[in-house]
């Protein structure tokens, strides 16, 4: 992944996750993934699009997901309800969104593309040919997988 | 209720029941070090380490390979390197065209494999066992001319040993007498798009040298860099690498602008790189390029991967195209032609 | 102390969605999100002001402003919306309404689309994270 690309997202992952938790974050080391990936329960995806094309894929555990929907919604949910999953799409988008606009700063045009959740378990998602940038996001609710896949239009 | 020891072996875990244990002792793992030749006569591949606490001598068994699959570095070490298996450990190396590493029958030198890559991740393979030979004979005799004084036991020995390994201008840009010798095996008077691939970059030293002299060579080409390495810290550097006037050779000087925290190259240069933080072993994104250069890489790929990346090196070299290793990695293959220039060496690939 | 009645509050403070006149402002939520449309109506109801109608996309938004004029006095409208985006949708309210009186609602800052609608004619633009403070603020500056 380009380096400049880096920290925007890095950046756009902790601004938002402190302000809508009013929590302090930390981060654990940043890696690199290739080939099929579980996932922890829950997914939110942001494609992007514009000079490079890819994907934001947003991964936590339920017991997570729920904790966190909750807290944004300043009251407890008892399952991920269509409330509870608007709640973390909205999450991965506000990430996504923050992130690109500091990408556009930078000079690099992205776009983004509306977001989808996927929830089960038992679940992986398959990009063959595509490596990712793995940010790892610990919260007082667990923890947060971003999943950066993108590369420049050939 | 018995004595019992969980294991976790990648995803699985492993219950081993034993007679008792007697005690568990808690070491750091820095303090391991790598079995000693005195263990030569027993079945040294069951054993991890050896460390020495509180005056005793404790063994550690490798529980992966006692109790792990099949796929395991015993394997490795029969691996082919560039595809010619290997028939016999006592094969005629200079018959094969590339080798596996099996043990030598040199106790000295098996060991010193080992130590070489515990301490500093270095793969002795048919890459570059001609210059580890050399190494250890010189090593041997500098330190009492017996293979067990020879060895190394800490990750500073294995660093001094290595030390003239490194390609010249390692970590630094290049010099003017290295920059020629390169320079004459590159391509010049291209008119249209030249591209090349930088796997292993580091903090980009190389990679900006090897833009001006393209650029030098080539002021009409449409120049494409794609530089990258697996460490974070490194290739973050790279994008924004400053320099200080002492670490800038003269012949550099007209590429180079100012900026608060130094000099760097200029726009026009750096806009020919793409630097990207991207592991070598994962699935190659970059097209087909003209040079690569990958100098002291594939010695700290293990055998499995350095075959790998040889096979991608030739697939992504258009053919006539220039492949740069360190100055002690060796290849041997019909595939490639070898060029010389002022003790530099380089392969072409050959067309058709 | 027991009483019988409420004491008088000296320090009542007057809610901002209220008008002068006693009534509330009435506003339109237009957003695809149904975290963010409950976040707005929170705050926003919170405050006093009438939340008369959502609407989940541009094209229902559009609907919704028609059937509701002229009792709308200010929409909120989010930028990415499927079947008719936000800023078409802005579009076309101020086709049917040249005063009518829209606040865009963006996760992305500075864009091309956030600066086309303010050309288009919307009042003001909020960027998520939605913040209590900022939207009544920015509500405010709209209605005024």
């Amino acid at each position: 992944m380009r380096v400049e690309y880096i920290n925007p997202f890095v950046e756009a992952a902790f601004n938002i996750l402190r302000e809508v938790l009013n929590a302090e974050i930390t981060r654990g080391e940043l890696y690199l993934k290739s080939a099929s990936q579980p996932v922890l329960g829950v997914a939110a995806i942001v494609g992007l699009a514009g000079d490079v094309e890819g994907r934001v894929l947003f991964d936590m555990s339920r017991p997570t997901a729920i904790a966190i929907a909750s807290a944004m919604n300043g009251e407890e949910l008892s399952d991920l309800d269509d409330l509870g999953k608007a709640t973390i799409t909205e999450l991965a988008n506000m990430i996504t969104a923050q992130a690109v606009t500091k990408l556009h700063d930078l000079g690099f045009k992205f776009d983004l593309t509306p977001p989808a959740i996927f929830t089960g378990d038992n679940m992986e998602v398959t990009d063959t040919e595509v490596e990712a940038l793995i940010v790892p996001v610990n919260l007082e609710q667990g923890k947060i997988e971003i999943n950066v896949a993108v590369r420049e239009r050939a | 209720m018995e004595d019992m020891i969980i294991l976790r072996l990648d995803n699985y875990f492993i219950g081993v029941i034993v007679d008792s244990i007697d005690k568990v002792v808690g070491i750091s793992s820095s303090f391991i070090q790598p079995p000693h030749p005195l263990f030569g006569d027993i079945n040294i591949k069951f054993i991890k380490g050896i460390v020495e606490n509180e005056k005793k001598l404790y063994i550690i068994l490798d529980v992966e390979k006692i109790l792990g699959d099949a796929d395991d570095e015993e394997d490795e070490s029969r691996v082919e390197v560039m595809g010619i298996p290997m028939a016999t450990e006592t094969e005629d190396e200079a018959e094969s065209v590339y080798d596996g590493d099996g043990k030598n029958g040199e106790i000295g030198l098996d060991f010193l494999q080992d130590t070489l890559k515990t301490f500093s991740r270095f793969i002795v393979s048919s890459v570059n066992r001609d210059w580890i030979r050399e190494r250890y004979a010189e090593w041997k005799s500098q330190h009492g001319g017996s293979d067990e004084k020879a060895q190394l036991k800490s990750p500073e020995d294995a660093q001094e040993f290595l030390k003239d390994f490194y390609s010249p201008c390692t970590g630094r840009l290049w010099n003017k007498d290295y920059t020629d010798a390169v320079s004459s095996l590159l391509p010049e008077g291209r008119k249209g798009n030249l591209t090349a691939w930088n796997p292993g970059c580091g903090k980009g030293y190389e990679t900006y040298s090897l833009a001006a002299v393209l650029r030098a060579k080539n002021p009409e080409a449409v120049i494409k860099i794609w530089a990258n390495d697996s460490d974070l810290l490194s290739i973050s550097t790279a994008p924004n690498l400053v320099f200080n006037d002492n670490e800038i050779p003269d012949y550099l000087d007209t590429y180079m602008q100012d900026t608060k925290n130094g000099k760097q190259l200029n726009e026009g240069i750096r806009k020919q790189i793409l630097f990207e933080y991207h592991d070598v072993l994962h699935s190659n994104p970059f097209p087909e390029v003209d040079i690569i250069l990958a100098r002291d890489l594939i010695s700290f790929m293990l055998k499995n991967d350095q075959n790998r990346l040889m096979n991608e090196f030739s697939e992504k070299l258009k053919p006539g195209g220039f492949l740069f290793l360190g100055a002690h990695e060796r290849i041997n293959d019909p595939e490639w032609e070898m060029l010389e220039a002022s003790g530099l060496v380089a392969y072409r690939k050959k067309n058709g | 102390m027991k009483t019988k009645m409420d004491f008088p509050n000296i320090n009542e403070r007057k809610a901002e969605g209220v008008r002068a006149d006693g009534n509330a402002y009435r506003v339109l939520v237009v957003d695809d999100s149904m975290f963010v449309t409950k976040q707005i109506s929170q705050i926003l109801t919170s405050e006093g002001f009438d939340v008369v109608g959502t609407a989940k996309d541009g094209q229902e938004g559009l609907e919704k402003y028609k059937e509701l004029y002229p009792n709308v006095d200010l929409v909120t409208m989010d930028i990415t919306m499927p079947k008719m985006d936000g800023v078409t949708s802005l579009e076309k309210i101020i086709e049917f309404d040249k005063d009518a009186r829209v606040i865009m609602i963006s996760a992305l800052g500075k864009q091309d689309l956030v600066k086309k609608s303010l050309l288009l004619g919307a009042k003001n633009y909020i960027v998520k994270p939605l913040d209590r403070k900022k939207v009544l603020e920015r509500v405010l500056m709209s209605l005024k």
